[in-house]
């Protein structure tokens, strides 16, 4: 006998994918559970300067329809007034750029704002109820009517004042209005064809409001819930019958919605001095009742538009005789905390999602970001990204792009943590929505999803059993690796190192050269040892040049030698040399990464400074608490750097002029970068592919260059102790991997074609 | 008068007279940044919005006719003092003010509390004092240099309704009638001083303690009925207790109207000492059988004691019976 | 007076001179500043009861009850150009009495009935809960008691209506009644810049 709403939920959950394409859709008003909850994962905790990165900005009529967003498309209402036309407008919501637009020749006139509800999508289908209550509904592809229905004619609904704002809600095949009309209070159309399924009949003739109809699943029964002008219904959902009819006094018009809760309860609140109400719906013999559980003057608390959203079994939303405070509260109805003396956000609407809430000032468009919670008012950031007044709209999240809207325009920002979101992630948030589990708690789930917050990365499988990671079939056959040999280790021999093994290079015939203690060491292609010879200080990395030049970088310093081995000149800048961890060759300019600086520095062959790379971030250079800065140039003088602290591999130019990066933070899909601050080392493979190695636990990837995983070629061959693990790639494509614990070089070998031999790869297919 | 107003700081006072041209729209502009109102267009039916409901302009007439009706008030005064010598024609000139300032313009054509708007103008750049103001606060003053204590006697309504009520006056000793005299120059002083503080802790205490205001309107809290009760029934056996121990405008008067060009004189041409004014007069104005200027407030009762009146006018014995 | 003027009278001439010159520097010192109004007036941005974000709190009626005139010398003036023109006004009716079967509260706010109410502009008759209404103050009934004021105010209003002093009527006292007993100063005097 409780409210198993969560299922409601899962049922809303199923009907998406079915027609889902990717990402999490926002379908329709409230999101796709109806929740006001985004299961988008992997979103910026703190902005950039200046705020997010607006992607688009579209103009509109005075009003607070909100978006809704499906498989990349953003639908919308909207207003001519010039022309006096009524439009459903469909955009592209990577770009924002129209794709079609539904016109209607209509008289609306301003009625504090125009348009008001968002519509409903399914991928197929637009629902759209529009301010005169005239129901459309078009084809999502070309914006062409299927067939419409109009609320005063058909049922004859009088159409409330302030105009319609009632958001529609898509079943799989039905769609569920309510109508308050003399001929039915709530009534299901087929969604192909616009034929009733059932109705509600209304006797006593309640008339519609602004509240729209939310699914819920009490007492057994999944139902309907609905706010009528003289007060909250519920309606079975299989025939349309009405369940109960909560009689309380709501005034003159109300905008929230019935929000279920466990227990049987359900909450309504409504602005108009008409306070909250917490009743609990009992099924009997004879049929359903209500009780009141609690019963609250607008004094005590209300929400005067928006309904709550639940997270962590409480209620958050922004109460109007607080001055528009959030407030949290519990289920008792008991005041947690509110953001007084922090912040008031008016009438401003709010969104959840990975532990998140954007929430908007209603006076001056102000996007608040916080870290929800039941303890206090915690605020991470935030961004002018509206301007007032009346910015009261709702929100819509779909593939990390926020879309909201005031009083004059709709803005779409990007509030993903990579931009270039990989398409893994697509594809966990498809499996997700296929895999509810009947007893998961989807809120909660959510909820305690982002409680992983040391990293401000996306914790991507959090509340699921399975993770899954797809590796690229095009590509997979061609990238597998062996291990082929195991070249030095910890020990006095010359080709031995005691202490320490940190640098590696190989030159144009394939030798490896390895740095360790204060020596450097040269071995055959065939891993035999050639010679050695000591250096000055503990050599951190080694290059060699075209010239053959052996460059030893080190603390504060740079040998040069022959490849004989005789020393030739040290270069010395105390300033700009801190500590060498990674050298490389840009024509004939040398590129050397300062740890201590942060950054690439580049010389010309004679030890002039002429600039550095990676300095012109807000972080003053890249993020390197491990003290290792490593990179790789390319055949074509690209200079890739990991930058471990972002979690992503960047790609310079050698004028250091940022092309592009990849990479995200992952503790679990492979193919992001797990920890604190990965990867740490970076090599090129002849073909361009990025080899990455990370620490805790360390293992070596291989990625195409746009970002795509191509292999994990190793992750149990090292000790779990080691890091900077430095990597270098010969010509062969043979990947050579320092154990820096056992003080040795692993060497991978490509494999054309042949099934991975490496036991670790977590590669699955999805199922 | 004449003199008065040839001197550059009357000119002005004419001239600030005649122009009462801008009207007065002292109220703010109420911004909103966003038309969400509907316009004309979207309400159709060829439909015009009605401007904001707004009064006319203020009669700045009104204001003037206060100063010319305190002016001809004062001169009327003056004239019936001095040159009359009417007692009866001053006492029907006090109910006339006391009716017109008290009653009617409720005790707010008020030179005393115009003491503090003055001050003010003088010490915050930023306050405006209306020109009405000024002059209803210097026209006593420049009677009380010509004409000794006209606005006491016969304009104030504060000095009226004390006037009216002096039943059975008691002769306040005259050591103790002058110790209390200072309490003016005190009062005085505190005005000033409170007027002149930054405008967050400005107070009017003259305002905030008039006594005979409440009257006036019928309303106002208790503390000024009390206080003005309380000086009324003092009023019944000591005469004008407000006036002589309290008034910061009496003070300044009473400075000025020691210069006076004219004074009262008791009798009409020589004096004779035969001492009837001083025991009539319920002011202690009268000191060595002359009128003192500073304590005269020009009220005229010394001439219905003055056995020499009577003969200069018989018709005044009539009269003489009845107060 | 065809006597010679004694020494005596020539002083007191010389000193009467000095003090009316006295007097007429300070009034010509004063007139230069002197403005021919200083008005009392509200600022509606003080005021609780048209100031945004006082919402959900009491009406403050000092206004209405504190001023020494019998019927007060403030009035709610509504701003008809930023009126919403709203079928159910929130400043009209009172909006938590009972509402009838077209929706309408049963009730009105004003307790003196001084707001009219009148449909103007085009006519809908499908859609008459969107039709304009105007909204009009009669000022010989309305006492400023702020009720109207707070109704109207954002959210549920667009503040189109606020309080005025109206200075045909204000008798402008020194220690203005209503400024003494004004919760929160907004009741101010200020000189009129024209």
């Amino acid at each position: 006998m409780r409210i198993t709403w969560f299922r409601i939920l899962a049922v809303v959950a199923v009907t998406v994918p079915t027609l889902a394409a990717w990402a999490d859709d926002w379908p329709q008003f409230r999101g796709p559970r109806r929740d006001n909850i985004s299961r988008e994962a992997g979103l910026l905790r703190t902005w950039p300067e200046g705020g997010p990165k607006v992607l688009w900005t579209t103009e509109l009529c005075q009003g607070y329809a909100a978006a809704a967003i499906h498989g990349g498309r953003v639908y919308f209402e909207d207003y001519g007034r010039e022309e006096r036309e009524w439009y459903l407008r469909c955009l592209d919501l990577s770009d924002g750029k129209e794709l079609w637009r539904f016109r209607e020749s209509k008289t609306i006139r301003v009625n504090h704002g125009i348009t008001r509800t968002a519509p409903a999508v399914d991928g197929r289908y637009v629902f759209a109820l529009d301010p005169k209550c005239d129901f459309h509904c078009l084809d999502a592809q070309t914006g062409k009517e299927l067939w419409r229905k109009s609320f005063l004619d058909d049922y004859g609904a009088p159409i409330p004042p302030w105009n319609n704002g009632q958001n529609p809600l898509i079943e799989p095949d039905r769609v569920i209005l309510g109508v308050g009309g003399e001929a039915a209070l709530m009534v299901a159309l087929d969604k192909a064809t616009g034929n009733e399924i059932w109705r509600t009949p209304n006797p006593d003739k309640w008339p519609l409001s602004h509240s729209s109809v939310m699914p819920a699943e009490i007492a057994g029964v999944k139902q309907y819930l609905w706010c009528t002008l003289f007060g909250p219904v519920g309606v079975d959902a299989a025939d349309g019958k009405l369940l109960w009819h909560h009689a309380r006094k709501f005034n003159v018009a109300i905008a929230p919605s019935p929000l279920a809760l466990p227990d049987d309860r359900v909450f309504m609140t409504s602005g108009y001095d008409a306070g909250s109400v917490m009743f609990r719906v009992k099924k009997e013999e004879t049929g359903f009742t209500t009780e009141t559980v609690f019963d609250w003057t607008s004094e005590q608390w209300n929400s005067e538009v928006h309904t709550p959203v639940i997270f962590q079994n409480h209620m958050f939303a922004v109460g109007r005789t607080k001055r528009g405070l959030l407030t949290c509260l519990d289920f008792d109805g008991n005041i947690v905390w509110t953001s007084a003396e922090q912040a008031e956000f008016d009438l401003g609407s709010y969104l959840l999602a990975d532990g998140l809430l954007f929430i908007l000032e209603g006076k001056t468009g102000m996007l608040r970001l916080l870290e929800l919670n039941t303890q206090e008012y915690r605020e991470l950031d935030r961004a002018q990204v509206l301007s007032g007044d009346n910015v009261w709209g709702p929100m819509a999240l779909s593939d990390g792009k926020l879309v909201l809207r005031d009083m004059r325009k709709m803005v779409c920002i990007s509030v993903a943590n990579d931009p270039q979101r990989a398409a893994a992630d697509h594809g966990v948030g498809r499996g997700d929505l296929g895999r509810t589990s009947p007893t998961a708690h989807w809120s909660e789930a959510v909820a305690h999803g982002p409680g992983n917050p040391g990293w401000g990365g996306r914790p991507a499988c959090q509340g699921y059993a399975t993770c899954l990671w797809t590796p690229s079939a095009a590509d997979g056959s061609d990238v597998r690796y062996r291990k082929l040999r195991v070249i030095g280790g910890r020990g006095s021999e010359p080709g031995q190192f005691r202490d320490e093994l940190r640098g590696l290079a190989t030159d144009r015939a394939d030798c490896l050269y390895a740095v360790g203690d204060s020596k450097l060491a040269v071995f055959s292609p065939e891993g035999e040892f050639l010679r050695a010879w000591p250096t000055e200080r503990p050599g951190y990395s080694v290059a060699v040049a075209a010239d053959g030049k052996v460059y030893v970088g080190e603390q504060g310093q740079i040998e040069r030698f022959d490849a004989a081995g005789r020393l030739l000149d040290t270069w010395k800048d105390s300033d700009r040399l801190g500590l060498v961890t990674a050298i490389a060759f840009v024509g004939d300019d040398v590129l050397v990464a300062d740890t201590q600086g942060r950054c690439v520095r580049r010389y010309d062959r004679h030890g002039h400074w002429l600039g550095d790379i990676g300095k012109d971030n807000r972080m003053k250079g890249f993020l390197v608490p491990n003290r290792h800065l490593d990179f790789a140039v390319d055949s074509r003088g690209a200079v890739h750097i990991a930058n471990p602290g972002m979690h992503r591999v960047e790609r310079y130019s050698s004028e250091g002029e940022l092309l592009s990066r990849f990479g995200h933070f992952d503790g679990t899909d492979p193919a992001g970068f797990p920890g604190c601050c990965n990867p740490t080392n970076v090599a090129l493979t002849p073909q361009g592919n990025v080899v990455v190695a990370e620490k805790a636990g360390p293992r070596v990837k291989v990625y195409a260059p746009e970002g795509e995983l191509l292999a994990v070629v190793a992750d149990r061959d090292f000790d779990p102790n080691c890091k900077n693990m430095d990597v270098a790639v010969d010509s062969r494509g043979r990947i050579h991997v320092i154990d820096t614990v056992r003080l040795q070089v692993v060497v991978y070998e490509p494999e054309a074609g042949g099934t991975s031999t490496q036991p670790g790869t977590r590669a699955e297919e999805p199922t | 008068m004449t003199r008065g107003l040839s001197m550059p700081g009357g000119r002005s006072l004419l001239v600030v007279l005649l122009a009462c041209a801008a009207p007065a729209l002292g109220q703010y502009d109420y911004h909103r940044p966003v038309e969400a109102a509907p316009s004309e267009e979207d309400i159709g039916g060829g439909y015009v919005t009605p401007a904001v409901q707004r009064p006319p302009p203020r009669a700045q007439w009104r204001e003037a006719a206060d100063v010319a009706v305190l002016a001809a008030a004062l001169s009327l005064g003056a004239w019936l003092v001095l040159k009359r010598r009417s007692r009866n024609g001053l006492v029907a000139l006090t109910i006339g003010c006391l009716a017109y300032f008290g009653f009617y313009r409720q005790g707010c054509v008020c030179p005393i509390g115009a003491i503090q708007n003055v001050t003010v103008a003088l010490v915050d750049p930023h306050y405006a004092v209306s020109y009405f103001v000024v002059a209803i606060f210097f026209l006593p003053l420049l009677f009380a240099v010509l004409f000794g204590r006209a606005f006491c006697g016969g304009v104030c309504p504060l000095g009226a309704i004390q006037e009216l009520v002096v039943l059975r006056p008691l002769q306040v000793p005259r050591r103790v009638d002058k110790g209390l005299g200072w309490l003016r120059w005190v009062y005085l002083a505190l005005a000033i001083w409170f007027a002149a503080l930054p405008a967050v802790s400005r107070d009017f205490v003259i305002c905030r303690f008039d006594p005979f205001v409440g009257f006036f309107r019928f309303a106002g809290p208790l503390h000024m009925h009390l206080i003005g009760g309380g000086l009324l029934v003092l009023g019944l056996f000591v005469g004008r207790p407000y006036c002589r121990y309290v008034c910061p405008y009496g003070a300044l008067l009473s400075l000025l109207s020691r210069i006076s060009w004219r004074a009262v004189s008791v009798t009409p041409d020589k004096e004779l000492d035969c001492g009837l004014c001083a025991e009539g007069c319920p002011y202690g104005a009268i000191e060595g059988l002359r009128a003192v200027r500073s304590s005269c407030v020009s009220c005229a009762r010394c001439f219905d004691y003055c056995p020499r009146h009577r003969v200069h006018s018989p018709e005044r014995s009539a009269a003489s019976k009845v107060s | 007076m065809n006597e010679k003027p004694t020494r005596r009278d020539v002083l007191g001439h010389a000193v009467r001179g000095a003090a009316l010159m006295g007097m007429g520097g300070v009034a010509a010192y004063v007139s230069r500043r002197a403005g021919p109004e200083g008005a009392w007036r509200i600022d509606v941005e003080r005021c609780v009861n048209s100031r945004h974000g006082a919402v959900g709190v009491a009406v403050c009626d000092k206004c209405a009850t504190t001023c020494v005139l019998p019927l007060s010398a403030v009035r709610a003036v509504n701003d008809h150009a930023k009126c919403g023109r709203c079928y159910i006004c929130p400043a009209y009716f009172e909006i938590t009495s009972a509402i009838d079967e077209r929706g309408l509260p049963s009730q009105k706010l004003c307790p003196r009935d001084a707001i009219r109410r009148t449909p103007i502009g085009e006519v809908d008759p499908r859609d008459p809960a969107n039709n304009y209404y105007e909204y009009t103050i009669d000022e010989k009934l309305c006492n400023g008691c702020g009720k109207c004021v707070m109704g109207c105010k954002e959210p549920a209003g667009l503040s189109s209506i606020r309080l005025e002093v109206r200075y045909d009527l204000c008798v402008r006292c020194n220690r203005c009644a209503i400024a003494v007993a004004c919760p929160d100063e907004a009741y101010e005097r200020r000189p009129v810049q024209t």
